[in-house]
Parts: structure tokens; C-alpha cells; sequence
């Protein structure tokens, strides 16, 4: 059983395929259960853009985690169900085959909750996992300074020990939820003292406490999903440290980790519907007299988004494989984050090939093909090579630490 | 895969070892430079090592003096074997032809024995339907290894897909050697005459996919592991050449174009080992070839670019991989004709729902 200390009521018990031993069972009833209950919740949203929009986000991920359906990989003893790896990742390509959208608080379930179980006090896991299984705080990562982008050593907010509390002041940026998360996995420079990275500790910040404000930074897209967070004599308490004062850079890297291993896999599931949506697209395109599939230059560029997808789902069974034994990925993390963003971003820039004429209709022109949603996903790409890791920085990493190149 | 690791084994790392101990006492690939008109020698040495050692019976069963392993045994021989730039028709003797024997049986099953000695040596010639006939005049090239082969194979596919394989013996056909590009491999014109009777067999669907799977696999990881080779050379060199008084691997715009390489070849090893497998299908085969051949690509001419002019000087012998990924590239039609029916073969799935 789960540990009902950790599950307040709103949770349901979950559904009977989640038991299922055998892979095959388990996809079957999951794949069930969300063709009954994602066109239950979203109505008339089905097949529009505002499936996607942050509020549906919200609404579905609060539906899955009220019927049971997170904490999937925590430990039983945390309210959580300990499924493999292989389960959660069948779990993420039905959700994405059913169509259903991405979760919101993705930095919450993917990166916190398994690093606040890793390096949490007792105290801790109790205080912050149970509103993230129930999903009832949304959480953001306080990384990037206007200083400190790549080089996210060089982190100048100070978070100063007064009694028991840490008074911060600074200034984070290209915080992705800021303006709807409760709580904030923060770094911070506890000390000016020797080597930058041993001055650093993380806090778990609320956003709520006062002098806290953040200003949304409008994108590309026309959308707002990254912000500007200002931090103006914040008093956090001190028993929200995470880990050991000044050992914060270790903790990071570790949460840099689960980014770059088992929370890309999503998305790279993901990523095969999003392809034979394109290639539907392009069955589905005439102009001139010729099918856009029948384009040679378009299915070639199709073939390579294929073939590379084929090994970027390779990477993810090894990444996998490796976390069930609990090595973490470290460059081939690097090499999925790249393939991954990169060949992402090629098969948008084919949608809009495809589109041809109809690419000038702007991301919320509700009359554009699939009401807009190839071009805002063209846009946001281009997020994706730079957030998580430049690609520059992660052909370093590969460079440096899997060839062994001179820094 | 970095210089100083080694790269893990798709099989069995103690047979890895092996291979690789053998081919670098029997190889130094100085041999080959001093040569334009190909080294029949290092070949020769070669061929005895593989004979002596076993490794031309890897998929040859044991009834038949073989040592009745699998594919991925061979994707680790032919990764060390492009690692070290092997000289002979390995593929197409102890892939291409136990493959046969296996999905046909007949006359390819007959030459098992002496191919598992290293007596038979196989020569492979692709050729197109309007040769495929009983009895009709058949001229190709250029076949690699004629000159030493005791009998070529032949193969058509057909545009509907339809496979089609004939044996010959190379008592019946005329060789003419002809200028090779890669020197670790001789190429001559092969006529056969009109008279000398032949049988065409067409294996059953399956039994072709998993013919063409193995070679497929086989020249993928010899791709992979001359990739790695020029990549290792190439980390090497840029780690000790200083210029603006700083190693040249230190700027990043040869960093990056080498964590490329590297990218590729780590990829076209997962594909390589995912095609290895038992229940791998022909499709997983043709990805694993592509991913493998473009890795070899990119690493071979960024091999020679991050050489400088050294790289592009015949004693430095990086032509050497340049020109074998030239040669295995265009195996089957090459890799364009690959990457073509590999990107139809997803649109039809896609578009007619299949799985």
C-alpha cells in the first residue's frame, strides 16, 4: 500500500491497470482509460489549440493526479506507486499517443520531487511531496541570472543567515512557471568565499513570502512562459534549505540530471506522434498539382527525421536502463538533450515547409492548420536548444568529458 | 569510444580483444602506404588470420567446421575489423554467404565447409533485372576482391522488392582488374560468359530480409569502427598540436564539430546493437546502416579538415578511411537508395496505419 500519510484526500485510488504486472496489461488499460477519460474532461477542446493551452494543462494534470496517476516512480513509502522506469515510460507514450497535453508542473514531478526524495530531510519530504503528488502547488527551478546563463556557477544572488531564516535578494530570469508556481527550487551564493561553486546552496523557496515579484517576459510565440523574478529582503526560513549549506552545486547538477535523462523521455516519445502528425500533413497537403508527400525533397527530409528519432529512442531505453541501476547518463544525456532539441526543431521547420503559404498565419490564428499549433511549436523550438544546456555547452560536455578534449 | 576507453562489446568483449590483438600485430597500416596500385600482401595476411583464427566461421554452423554464433558476434569482429582497416571479403564469405545457406540452402549450404576454412572467398556482385536469366551474358563492376575470389554471388532487387540470388564458380567468369579508390581492396570487371548455365533462387520474404539484415549489420559496424579509429586518431592529434600557443582541441569550433562525430557514432552503435538482436527486423538493419554510414561521414572529413594539410598528405593515411567509407557507402545501392526506402517504408505505416 501506499503510505497514506503522504496522500491527502483528493487522491482516488488509482486505477486497476496501474497494478498490472505485465507491460503489455498495463498499456492496454492505460490506453483505455484515456480514450474514456481525456475526451471526458476536455470536451469540446478536443482536436483545438486550447488543449494546449496552461489552463487545460492544469486541469488535466489535476485529473490524472486525482485519479492516483502521479508520484508513479516515488517510492511506495512517499505516497508513490514505484514503477519501473520501462512502466513510466509507456506511460508518457500513451499519454502522448492519446494526444493528451504536457503537464504544467513537469519541474515539480520530474526534477523537485526526485531530488527533494534524494536529499530532502524527513521533515522535508513530508512538508513539500504531498501538494506535488496531489498536485496542489506548482513548482519553478531558480536557475539563470541575468549574469549567469551558461555559466550557472557564476550565480550572484545572496541568500545572507540571520537567526533562522536566509534573507535573499537578486535576481533570477528565463524562469519558466514563475508566475503560477507556489514554490521555487532556488539557487542560491551563500558564500563569497573560495571557488564560486562551493558557494552555493539550494532553498525551497515559497513564492508566496513577501518580497517576492515576478514579471513574465513575453516570447516569440506571443505567449509568456518564462519570467523575471526579483528577490527583495526575502526571508526564507532556514530549515527550507536543501542538503548542506554551500553544497548546492552538487544537488543542481544532480536535478540537471533527471532533466536530461528520464524527464526528456516524454518528450521524445512525444516526438514520433508529432512526426506521423507531419507526415499526415503532408498526405494532407495539395498545392500545385501535387500532394506534398510526394515531394522528394520532403519525404527525404522526413526519412532523416526518422531515422534519427529511431536512434533518439535508443538513447532513451539505455538512458533508462542506465537509471534503473542507478548510473546517471552523463554524456549520452548530453547527446539526447542535443538530438533531441535539434532534430525537434528540423521537424517543425519541415511543418512550415510543408504549410508553405499558410506559414504566414500567425500562432493563435485560429483558422491556420490545426488552429495554429504548427507554427507557435516552430516558434517555441527554438527555446528548446537553449534551455536545459545550450547546445554549445552540452557539445562541450561531450567534447570534454566524452572525448577527453583539453578545456 | 573516446581515445582512451574502449568501446563496449556488442557480444562478447574477450572475442573483441582477440580480434583486435591479432589485426594489430598483423597490420601496421604503413604497409599500404607505399603502395598506389593496392597491397595484394596485406590482404593475403589478413585473409590467413581470419582463416587460422576462426573468425571467417563465426556464423558458420558447428556441424560445418564452424563456430555457429550470431550477428552480434559478427557486429563486433567487423567493428574491429573497419577499426583496423581489414583487408578481404570477409562480409561477403562469412556473412553474406552462411546467410544464404541458412535462408536457401542448396548450393550456398555445399560451400559452408570450405568458407568456415577460409578456402572459399566470396565475391559479391549486385546486378540489375534484365541480367537475371538462365543463361544470359552478366558483365559487373567494379567487384571487390574478384581477383583472389573462388566464386561471386549474385544479387538483383528488383524495384517491387522482389530479392533474387545466384552462385557462379570464377572458373566461369573473365576478370579485369581495374584501379581501386580504396586501397585495402582490389576491384576488377567480372564477365560471365552467355553460355554457362544458372540457377536464380528467390528466397521467401522472410528468409530475405534476414539475408540482407546481416550484411547490412556487418557493413554498419565495419563503418562504425573505421569511424572510431579516424575519430581516436583525430582527438589524438588535436590534443597535441599547438597553435596561438594552446592545444588546437581546446577552441570550441573543433570541439563541437568532434562532439558531432562522436554524437553519431555512440547512435549508430545503439542502432548497430539494436539490429543485432534476435527478432531485429530488415527496417532496423537499413537504420543502423544509415546512422553508421553518415557517422562515418561526418568523421572521416572532419578527420581530414582537423588534420590541417596533414590530412590531406598521402603518408598520414587518413585517406585510408575516407576512401573505405566511400567504398562501403555505396554497398546496396548506397546509402541514398537506403535512406529512400527506409523513409518510404514509414510514410506507408504511417499512412495506411500499418504498426
Amino acid at each position: 500500500m501506499n503510505n497514506a500519510e503522504f496522500r491527502s484526500e483528493r487522491i482516488a485510488e488509482a486505477p486497476d491497470f496501474l497494478g498490472a504486472e505485465a507491460d503489455g496489461e498495463f498499456r492496454n488499460g492505460l490506453r483505455e482509460w484515456l480514450a474514456r477519460e481525456l475526451p471526458r474532461v476536455a470536451g469540446d477542446l478536443i482536436g483545438t489549440a486550447a488543449l494546449h493551452s496552461v489552463e487545460f494543462r492544469r486541469k488535466w494534470e489535476d485529473h490524472l493526479c486525482c485519479a492516483g496517476l502521479s508520484g508513479l516512480g516515488w517510492p511506495r513509502e512517499l505516497g508513490g506507486h514505484s514503477l519501473p522506469l520501462g512502466k513510466q515510460a509507456i506511460f508518457h507514450e500513451e499519454c502522448a499517443r492519446a494526444g493528451a497535453p504536457l503537464a504544467v508542473n513537469m519541474i515539480g514531478h520530474g526534477i523537485v520531487a526526485p531530488t527533494i526524495i534524494a536529499y530532502g530531510s524527513a521533515e522535508q519530504k513530508r512538508r513539500f511531496l504531498p501538494s506535488i503528488l496531489d498536485n496542489s502547488q506548482v513548482w519553478c527551478q531558480g536557475y539563470s541570472e541575468p549574469g549567469a546563463g551558461s555559466d550557472l556557477a557564476a550565480i550572484a544572488t545572496r541568500a545572507e543567515r540571520r537567526g533562522d531564516v536566509y534573507v535573499v535578494n537578486g535576481q533570477k530570469i528565463w524562469t519558466s512557471f514563475a508566475n503560477i508556481a507556489d514554490q521555487c527550487l532556488l539557487l542560491v551564493r551563500t558564500t563569497l568565499d573560495g571557488a564560486p561553486r562551493k558557494g552555493i546552496s539550494v532553498l525551497l523557496a515559497d513564492m508566496h513570502l513577501p518580497g517576492v515579484s515576478v514579471r513574465p517576459i513575453r516570447q516569440i510565440t506571443g505567449e509568456a512562459d518564462f519570467n523575471e523574478v526579483f528577490f527583495d529582503n526575502v526571508e526564507v526560513p532556514a530549515d527550507c534549505r536543501l542538503g548542506e549549506e554551500n553544497a548546492g552545486w552538487k544537488i543542481a547538477m544532480d536535478a540537471a540530471n533527471y532533466e536530461r535523462s528520464t524527464y526528456f523521455v516524454p518528450r521524445i516519445v512525444r516526438m514520433q506522434a508529432e512526426l506521423e502528425a507531419l507526415v499526415r500533413l503532408a498526405a494532407g497537403t495539395r498545392r500545385r498539382g501535387r500532394t506534398a508527400i510526394d515531394d522528394p525533397a520532403i519525404r527525404s527530409a522526413i526519412g532523416e527525421l526518422h531515422i534519427n528519432l529511431h536512434a533518439l529512442r535508443l538513447y532513451a531505453d539505455r538512458i533508462l536502463e542506465m537509471a534503473e541501476q542507478g548510473v546517471p547518463p552523463g554524456v549520452d544525456g548530453s547527446s539526447v538533450k542535443l538530438l533531441w532539441s535539434e532534430s525537434h526543431q528540423r521537424l517543425f521547420e519541415l511543418a512550415m515547409e510543408i504549410l508553405g503559404p499558410d506559414a504566414a498565419l500567425g500562432p493563435q490564428e485560429i483558422s491556420a492548420p490545426a488552429q495554429g499549433r504548427w507554427g507557435r511549436d516552430f516558434l517555441w523550438t527554438k527555446a528548446e536548444t537553449v534551455l536545459a544546456g545550450t547546445s554549445e555547452i552540452h557539445r562541450n560536455i561531450i567534447a570534454e568529458r566524452g572525448l577527453g578534449l583539453p578545456r | 569510444m573516446s581515445a582512451d576507453t574502449p568501446a563496449p562489446a556488442f557480444s562478447d568483449p574477450l572475442l573483441r580483444q582477440a580480434v583486435e590483438a591479432a589485426l594489430a600485430d598483423a597490420a601496421p597500416n604503413a604497409a599500404l602506404t607505399s603502395s598506389a596500385s593496392g597491397d595484394a600482401g596485406q590482404g593475403d595476411a589478413h585473409w590467413a588470420l581470419a582463416s587460422q583464427l576462426g573468425w571467417v566461421g563465426t556464423l558458420v554452423p558447428e556441424e560445418a567446421g564452424g563456430l555457429g554464433l550470431d550477428l552480434s558476434h559478427v557486429a563486433d569482429l567487423c567493428e574491429v575489423m573497419g577499426r583496423n582497416l581489414f583487408c578481404g571479403p570477409f562480409v561477403e564469405t562469412a556473412v553474406l554467404l552462411p546467410a544464404l545457406a541458412a535462408g536457401i540452402g542448396g548450393e550456398f549450404a555445399q560451400l559452408l565447409p570450405d568458407a568456415a576454412s577460409g578456402t572459399v572467398r566470396i565475391g559479391f556482385c549486385e546486378v540489375d533485372e534484365e541480367d537475371v536469366g538462365e543463361a544470359k551474358a552478366i558483365s559487373v563492376s567494379p567487384v571487390e576482391h574478384a581477383q583472389s575470389a573462388t566464386h561471386f554471388i549474385f544479387l538483383c532487387e528488383a524495384p517491387d522488392g522482389c530479392v533474387s540470388w545466384m552462385l557462379a564458380p570464377s572458373a566461369d567468369a573473365e576478370i579485369a582488374p581495374l584501379q581501386a579508390m580504396d586501397l585495402t581492396c582490389p576491384v576488377a570487371r567480372v564477365d560471365i560468359k552467355a553460355a554457362s548455365p544458372r540457377k536464380w533462387h528467390t528466397p521467401d520474404e522472410g528468409a530475405a530480409a534476414r539475408i540482407l539484415a546481416a550484411m547490412h549489420v556487418a557493413i554498419a559496424a565495419d563503418l562504425l569502427g573505421m569511424g572510431e579509429a579516424a575519430l581516436a586518431r583525430t582527438v589524438d592529434h588535436v590534443s597535441g598540436r599547438k597553435q596561438f600557443g594552446t592545444q588546437v582541441g581546446a577552441f570550441q569550433a573543433i570541439k563541437h564539430r568532434l562532439a558531432d562525430c562522436y554524437m553519431a557514432l555512440s547512435g549508430a552503435r545503439l542502432a548497430i546493437s539494436h539490429a543485432a538482436r534476435d527478432g531485429a527486423s530488415r527496417h532496423d538493419a537499413v537504420l543502423a546502416r544509415i546512422l553508421a554510414a553518415d557517422a562515418a561521414r561526418k568523421t572521416t572529413a572532419a578527420a581530414i579538415q582537423l588534420h590541417g594539410a596533414l590530412g590531406f598528405s598521402w603518408e598520414m593515411d587518413l585517406h585510408l578511411y575516407l576512401k573505405r567509407m566511400l567504398r562501403l557507402s555505396g554497398r546496396n545501392g548506397g546509402t541514398n537508395r537506403l535512406r529512400a526506402a527506409a523513409s518510404t517504408s514509414f510514410v506507408d505505416s504511417v499512412i495506411n496505419g500499418r504498426p
